[in-house]
């Protein structure tokens, strides 16, 4: 079956103040549909960058991904928004939740904006999460472990076609890090996603078997 | 400090911000003592007739002679030689003597402040000055003069040398009066010698008083200027320091003692407001200065006062200036630092959840505005003094600033719960709106109160331009009004008037000033004929009304009197009888007048009850109805035959006019005020949007990285701030109504004791509320786009870096 992630001879550099610096280059690798892989490296390696450009949020330097036969860095940036809103969902090192809604509303959202919401699913990650005494809170009132299960509710509520996570159980104890393992193979069954997540936790890189790791500018498999 | 190093631009709004308010305050200040000064002046020219002067007993020319006697005798006085061009009727001639009348203070200030006109005219002789219009209505008459524009003259008045106008006139050594230009000689022999006599002024005394009550809305206006830029530098302030809660924090938990971060606070705050202040005031004059030249200009040409294009900035204007700069950082650092202390270091959360702790003060702000309306409403049926009258108009605005927001919010969370979940986006952007108001409360309420301290100043203008009109009519019942000084000439008039075919009618004025209750009140005796029955205004009567008063039973009263004794129609009064001390007489009152411009109460009456119990003496004052074309010759038959002097008979249609366009040039610098007011409201929205763009970015960011595209953002974005401006600018209307009507109808009756007339002037708000949302638009539409525009690394850094 066809890949339906191809990154192919992926580079990436910032310029800042004068310097170039070089997160990656000629990075070339593919993500099968339905398969769920961790993307390992070091602090500084360049993960959030990769994530960022497979998401459309940040341009490569050079080369080219394709997301299920799109080629999503051809399009202009609201063609561009508009497919990440309906194929992709980002769990966010920062969480990203929406400061001016509750807890309920931020979880809902994205699947009711692509018209995709599930109220039974919803009320099972909820519980999944532990997030039945948060509904009515904003963002700003509840702790970061809080946010970060709340946002990846919402990501995962979505049933996207592709769920691209950064870091998700950064803030979270043993027993969350679980459910979030638990989110995922959800997806995995029942919406034939693929999922790519990047991670420090040893735990979370064992349960996956296929891996990714940046390593001083080349990913290996 | 270092925080502004990182953000030049949030700096540099900051600054502009608080100069803005600073210089509408101060150019309010500036502009409103200009606008006194030159409506003073305008009042001078209209009772400019009215300065001491010299005529022959016998109604004659004088010989030039007397002038150098009577300079002698030390009278301050100088000659001047008035008549009719006689090829052009219309235009006056005034032969002057430049060097003594430079000493007078006269409508010729204008021409002279400028000395090169003074050299100009002493040494060529044959030099004339008019104005352009009534030097093209001169057109190509042989005068053989040279003349000079100057458009500070009166039209159709010429200027020239008292020779030169002496060889236009055929009066050769003569002259038609003297002015004084200094205090009256004690030396009145000299004037019985010369067959000469004195003039005395009456001043016109309700003149002034409409004076001095403009004055004083226009220091109401300037308070509420205060107010407003206070404001405007509160909100300022406040969003600057919500945006370093954080560091202030970060400050104090990693051990710095709480009393240093209090004073450096309040040092940098300081020194920022006064920073801002004296740019402000530099500012402030920038403004009133460019406001001015067109304003003074068009002054001048009225009036010949010259306003000086200088405006002088005083010690006082500038500790004025930097007062409220000042004041308002000191409030909202005291607000700040109690926020502060109430935060113990470890309740960062706490503090980052503003919204929520905001959100359970608003039952306690709700309750607090009710309880202000009731006092306020309290306050208004019982008397109003003046300063309670300002206290009410103080309390309008806190509960109108307090109200506001808690209408958007309550508004907006009703139609978020309403809507739910059906539309996510249009959930969303409420909920967001909810949330920016709390932000942008405080320039949304500068805006507010902008706006509506704008309609409530522009109506109450427009109603002092009506009053005016009115006061302008009372006294306009008739084309001519004759006064006369001596009892000879009354009878004459008084006599004859019946046989001249030129005048319709007349009706002789009589009045005294009496004590009534201990207090000088006014009687007047008039003939309530059927022109007064027609045109006399009145604010209160009956059917009954003018047969009462023609039968001797009934009197009129004016508002004045109204107000000091709570005495309305159908009441009694009861006067003591001058020409028969042990007699009471009794009077019922069945009307009351408007009478603007007079502090005293006023009682009319029948002349004939006047004349049975007050005084036999024959009445001074006549209206004449004449033909309004008929004015030059009806003057002429008076002078000549009756004797009078050109300064006993008024035209009552050339000072309409003359007075009419006064008030419409000292209106247009309120005018000029008050839109400049909104302009710097709407940048205030502007700085505030600008530093609260990052906070924006923020809360947009994560919907871009969802996958809402952007231009949907910024339309998102644009709605939103067109949303709550236009509900804002809608709020402003009945506050500014309210402002308008506690200001004429109370502060007005507390100072003077007569209500303006209360009227809506829709057209006002329609004008002001198009500029307001023009300046609000072009406010948005800069910092929205500018956000855009680079958004992408921005919102990437944003949400990566510094969340
Ligand atoms: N906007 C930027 N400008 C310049 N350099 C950047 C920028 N964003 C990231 N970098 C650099 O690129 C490199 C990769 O950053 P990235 O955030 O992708 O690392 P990471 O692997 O996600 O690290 P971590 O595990 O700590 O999250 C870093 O060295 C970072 O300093
Ligand atoms: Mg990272």
């Amino acid at each position: 079956m066809e890949p339906i992630v191809k990154v192919n001879g992926l580079s990436k550099s910032f310029e800042s103040s004068g310097e170039i610096f070089q997160v990656f280059e000629e990075l070339s690798f593919n993500l099968a549909q339905n398969s769920a892989t961790a993307l390992i490296g070091e602090s500084g390696s360049g993960k959030t960058t990769l994530i960022n450009i497979l998401a459309g949020l940040e341009p490569p330097s050079s080369g080219m991904v394709m997301i299920a036969k799109n080629e999503i860095w051809n399009y202009r940036e609201p063609d561009r928004a508009r497919f990440r809103l309906k194929n992709m969902a980002v769990i966010f090192q920062q969480y990203n939740l929406i400061p001016s809604l509750n807890v309920s509303s931020n979880i809902s959202l994205h699947s009711q904006l692509i018209d995709n919401w599930d109220q039974s699913f919803q009320d099972e990650l909820i519980k999944l999460f532990g997030l039945k005494n948060l509904l009515m809170k904003y963002p700003e009132e509840i702790s970061g472990g809080q946010q970060q299960r709340v946002a990846i509710a919402r990501s995962v509520l979505t049933k996207p076609k592709i769920l691209l996570a950064d870091e998700p159980t950064g803030n979270l104890d043993e027993e969350n890090t679980m459910s979030v393992l638990k989110a995922f193979e959800m997806l995995l069954e029942r919406c034939k996603s693929t999922i790519l997540v990047a991670t420090h936790s040893k735990s979370v890189a064992n349960k996956i078997k296929s891996k990714l790791i940046l390593k001083s500018g080349r990913a290996k498999k | 400090m270092k925080h502004w190093f990182r953000k030049p631009l949030q700096f540099l709004f900051l600054v502009m911000g608080l100069s803005l308010a600073t210089a509408l305050w101060s150019s309010i200040q500036l502009l409103n003592s200009q606008a006194k000064n030159s409506y003073e002046d305008a009042v001078k020219i209209l009772t400019a007739y009215e300065t001491e002067i010299i005529i022959s007993k016998k109604n004659k020319l004088i010989p030039i002679e007397s002038f150098a006697k009577l300079r002698r005798a030390g009278w301050l006085v100088t000659p001047i030689l008035e008549g009719k061009l006689p090829s052009q009727n219309s235009i006056t001639i005034l032969g002057i003597e430049p060097i003594s009348i430079s000493e007078a203070s006269s409508l010729l200030d204008g021409l002279f402040r400028n000395g090169e006109n003074l050299k100009e005219f002493v040494i060529k002789k044959n030099i004339g000055f008019a104005t352009q219009e009534t030097v093209n209505s001169l057109g190509k008459l042989p005068l053989g003069l040279q003349m000079s524009v100057d458009e500070s003259l009166l039209t159709n008045v010429l200027i020239t040398d008292i020779s030169v106008a002496a060889k236009i006139l055929g009066h050769q050594g003569e002259i038609t009066r003297f002015e004084l230009t200094g205090p009256a000689s004690s030396n009145r022999q000299i004037l019985e010698k010369l067959d000469l006599r004195l003039v005395p002024s009456n001043s016109q005394a309700d003149l002034e008083q409409l004076t001095e009550s403009f004055h004083l809305n226009l220091s109401a206006f300037g308070l509420l200027g205060f107010i407003v830029g206070l404001f405007i530098v509160y909100s300022t302030l406040n969003l600057a320091f919500e945006q370093r809660k954080t560091t202030y924090m970060a400050l104090r938990s990693i051990g710095v003692p709480v009393r240093t971060v209090y004073t450096s606070t309040l040092i940098e705050i300081l020194v920022l407001a006064l920073t801002g202040g004296i740019i402000g005031i530099f500012l402030g004059h920038w403004l009133a200065s460019s406001l001015f030249p067109d304003v003074a200009a068009t002054l001048n040409h009225i009036y010949g006062a010259n306003l000086g294009n200088q405006l002088v900035l005083s010690m006082k204007e500038i500790f004025l200036a930097l007062l409220m700069p000042v004041l308002g950082s000191l409030l909202i650092s005291t607000n700040f630092i109690l926020k502060l202390h109430k935060m113990a270091p470890q309740n960062l959360n706490a503090l980052m959840a503003g919204s929520k702790l905001y959100d359970n003060k608003i039952k306690l702000k709700l309750s607090t505005a009710l309880i202000l309306m009731g006092l306020t409403l309290i306050l208004t049926t019982s008397p109003v003094g003046l300063f309670k009258s300002f206290f009410i108009i103080g309390l309008t605005i806190i509960i109108a600033a307090t109200l506001l927001p808690i209408i958007l919010r309550v508004g907006l969370s009703f139609l978020v719960s309403s809507i739910k979940k059906k539309l996510p986006l249009l959930h969303w952007f409420l909920s967001d709106s909810v949330h920016q108001v709390n932000r942008i409360s405080l320039s949304l309420n500068a805006l507010m109160l902008a706006v509506a301290v704008t309609i409530g100043v522009d109506n109450m203008v427009k109603n002092f331009k009506e009053t005016f009109n009115i006061w302008l009519e009372k006294r306009l019942i008739t084309e001519v009004y004759v006064k006369v000084e001596d009892q000879n000439k009354a009878e004459l008039l008084m006599n004859g008037l019946h046989n001249e075919h030129l005048v319709k009618n007349f009706y002789p004025i009589t009045s005294l000033k009496i004590s009534f209750n201990e207090q000088l009140t006014t009687i007047v005796g008039f003939k309530p004929a059927e022109i007064y029955i027609k045109n006399w205004p009145l604010v209160k009567s009956n059917k009954q009304t003018w047969e009462k008063v023609q039968n001797g039973k009934g009197v009129l009263i004016n508002e004045q009197f109204f107000y000091k004794y709570g005495l309305g129609i159908g009441d009694i009064i009861k006067l003591d009888s001058l020409l028969n001390p042990e007699k009471k007489v009794r009077y019922e009152i069945v009307g009351i007048y408007p009478d603007y411009g007079n502090r005293l109460g006023q009682i009319m009456m029948n002349i004939q009850s006047f004349q049975d119990y007050y005084s036999k003496d024959i009445p001074l004052n006549f209206a004449l109805e004449i033909d309004p074309r008929s004015y030059d010759s009806v003057s002429e038959m008076l002078l000549s035959k009756y004797g009078l002097l050109d300064v006993e008979i008024i035209n009552q249609s050339t000072i309409k006019e003359f007075s009419t366009q006064i008030f419409d040039r000292t209106f247009a610098i309120t005018n000029a005020l008050s839109d400049s007011m909104i302009v710097i409201a709407t940048l205030t929205i502007l700085t505030t949007l600008i530093t609260l763009s990052e906070i924006r970015l923020a809360n947009l960011t994560p919907l871009w990285v969802l996958g809402i595209p952007r231009i949907t953002l910024l339309k998102f974005e644009l709605a939103q701030f067109l949303m709550l401006t236009l509900i804002t600018l809608f709020f402003a209307i009945p506050t500014g109504l309210l402002i308008c009507h506690f200001l004429t109808n109370y502060l007005n009756v507390a100072a003077f004791g007569w209500k303006l007339p209360f009227q809506f002037y829709p057209m006002i708000w329609i004008q002001t509320l198009l500029i307001a949302s023009l300046g609000s638009l072009i406010a948005i539409l800069f910092p929205s786009i500018l956000m855009f525009k680079n958004s992408p690394a921005l919102m990437i850094g944003r949400y990566k870096n510094d969340f």
